[in-house]
């Protein structure tokens, strides 16, 4: 198992490095991001770029890199016909998963990480007041892990459309919408409750950190049951192969 | 002799339609077979089954030994495989692809590279090895899937239409390279294929399917006879138009006259005889032999005799 999962991080990995030397289009969309998430935002937003929105973006930005490569795990091998080799070599299907999750993951985060961290020196450059304006241990500490949450969650959701679908638009497509459902959902289903439940006043009761916690334990359980589902169908890979 | 592919009455269909159906085979070591038939025979499908990419629906198979049913990681890693797309990676280099299958399949890294560098050479692709898969031709991606199929050193291959989409020139090359490889190795060859005249040079073995049923399986002599296609037989010489030597002729049990003039006769010879009583019939009748030419049908004819729906042509497996 652990030199199938070492076999299938090694190939995402050159995958993911090969995408960029080959695809200056996809360079200049990174370099983009990290231009509009480290420079531009902390300028348009100057004092309170550290305080709130940074971290806002420390928990969105994941989303903005995971979807479209979570969505191209299975569909785009599918399309690229990779798959029924790939599923035809004595790799097991946990190795394959977790190659392919690991990867996504790793750079989603590591990613986000970065681009947090340039936009912190950035809002430090332009600011006028005196010493280093940075996040308290434990907001540093719960943002990051709270971002990883997130990535895992969407590339789980991604993986498991991903698997479904027979090319990249198509899961791309379904899970934008999944996404935007979701948050919609969850944004309405609050909105119905009545004012003094519990789940509304959380966000004022609870400390932030118990917040993140809890939003993140539960991205994770989540994750974990797409990932079953989703081990469960590489596991026959007739089904995959439709 | 221990026999490395085994099916019995192994079936599949998909909702209702039988894409394999009672297929009964048996392949031995070092065996180069040959799985014709028509688009959508079940030829691609047999593969699936073999390797456990797809479920039987009924039937038995074993590979190298093994139950494709229970045992389809142990059989994939011990058979090498190129599918009907080759599958390469094409944003990877050829040295990456191949490193990729290499680990996959456990090997070493010394001996990844050993592996790598002996077939990229064999196949003529070394020097291009870090070139992008994407940017080469159709022949050297195939020649290159080939190869990673063989890094491993299987003891089985299964090749889906190996030479698919090749000009002429690359085929030749291909099919030279595999059977040098087959015959240093000893490896069973497992190919699908539409090129009949690939088939006749390559395989020991040959198997017909026809809507999902094998309709005969032998060595490509036997595929000829067995389906009906007879040797036919061209004498020259002269005094053929006596009606002597016509009624000689007419009285040769299983001997066909196609079609016959004062200077030549065109025959079909009966399976298992010889030309010695067509001869002397001749002769002893008056008539005069310049020359005899025998040409055997085709696989192609002996194929198309089999595919085709009319004509019901169910062989006797010899094996």
């Amino acid at each position: 198992m652990i030199a199938d999962y070492r076999a299938m991080l090694w190939k995402e990995g050159r995958e993911l490095v090969a995408q960029f030397i080959g695809n200056r289009l996809r360079l200049l969309v990174q370099l983009g991001i990290v231009a509009y998430f480290a420079v531009l935002l902390p300028l348009i937003f100057e004092d309170s770029w550290i305080p709130r929105h940074a971290l806002i973006f420390w928990v969105l930005l994941p989303s903005a890199l995971a979807l479209p490569m979570a969505a191209d795990s299975f569909a785009g091998e599918r399309e690229r016909h990779t798959l029924e080799t790939l599923l035809a070599l004595p790799l097991s299907p946990r190795a394959i998963l977790a190659g392919k999750l690991t990867m996504q993951v790793l750079w989603a985060w590591l990613f986000t990480q970065i681009v947090v961290g340039l936009s912190l020196i950035t809002a430090n450059l332009i600011d006028q007041q005196p010493g280093v304006q940075w996040f308290s241990g434990q907001t540093l500490l719960f943002g990051a892990g709270l971002s990883l949450a997130v990535t895992v969650f969407l590339n789980s959701l991604g993986m498991f459309v991903s698997a479904r679908m027979s090319g990249v638009k198509q899961a791309q497509m379904l899970l934008g919408l999944l996404v935007i459902g979701l948050g919609m959902a969850t944004a309405f289903g609050l909105s119905l409750l009545p004012a003094n439940a519990a789940l509304r006043q959380a966000p004022q009761v609870l400390p932030a950190a118990q917040l993140a916690l809890a939003g993140g334990g539960i991205l994770l359980l989540i994750s974990q049951g797409l990932l079953l589902l989703t081990l469960a169908r590489l596991k026959r890979p007739w089904q995959m192969l439709k | 002799m221990q026999a490395v592919l085994q099916t019995h009455q192994l079936s599949r269909s998909f909702g209702g339609r039988a894409a394999v159906e009672g297929l009964d085979l048996r392949l031995e070591a070092g065996t180069i077979f040959g799985l014709l038939g028509p688009n959508g025979a079940g030829k691609t499908t047999t593969i699936r089954l073999l390797l456990g990419l797809l479920k039987p629906s009924g039937g038995h198979a074993e590979v190298l030994g093994l139950d494709v049913r229970k045992a389809a990681r142990q059989i994939r890693a011990q058979t090498g495989v190129l599918l009907e797309h080759s599958g390469l990676y094409e944003r990877l280099s050829a040295a990456d692809n191949l490193a990729f299958a290499g680990r996959a399949y456990g090997l070493e890294r010394a001996e990844r590279q050993a592996r790598a560098k002996l077939l990229l050479s064999t196949f003529g692709l070394w020097e291009r090895r870090h070139e992008p898969v994407a940017t080469w031709s159709r022949g050297m991606r195939q020649k290159l899937a080939i190869a990673r199929a063989l890094i491993h050193r299987p003891r089985l291959v299964f090749l889906d239409e190996p030479t698919a989409g090749l000009d002429p020139a690359a085929a030749v090359s291909l099919r030279q390279t595999l059977l040098e490889l087959v015959a240093s190795t000893q490896t069973t060859l497992f190919i699908t294929t539409h090129n009949l005249a690939e088939a006749e040079r390559m395989c020991t073995l040959i198997g017909v399917l026809r809507q999902g049923r094998l309709a005969a399986l032998g060595r490509p002599e036997q595929i000829r006879s067995a389906s009906g296609q007879r040797q036919q037989v061209t004498l020259h010489g002269s005094g053929f138009d006596s009606p002597d030597v016509r009624a000689a002729i007419a009285l040769l049990p299983g001997w066909t006259l196609h079609s016959a003039s004062a200077q030549e006769l065109q025959l079909d010879q009966p399976p298992s005889s010889t030309l010695a009583p067509l001869i002397t019939a001749i002769v002893s009748h008056g008539g005069q032999i310049d020359s005899v030419q025998a040409q055997q049908g085709s696989l192609e004819s002996a194929f198309l005799a089999l595919v085709t729906p009319q004509q019901h042509t169910e062989v006797p497996n010899d094996r």
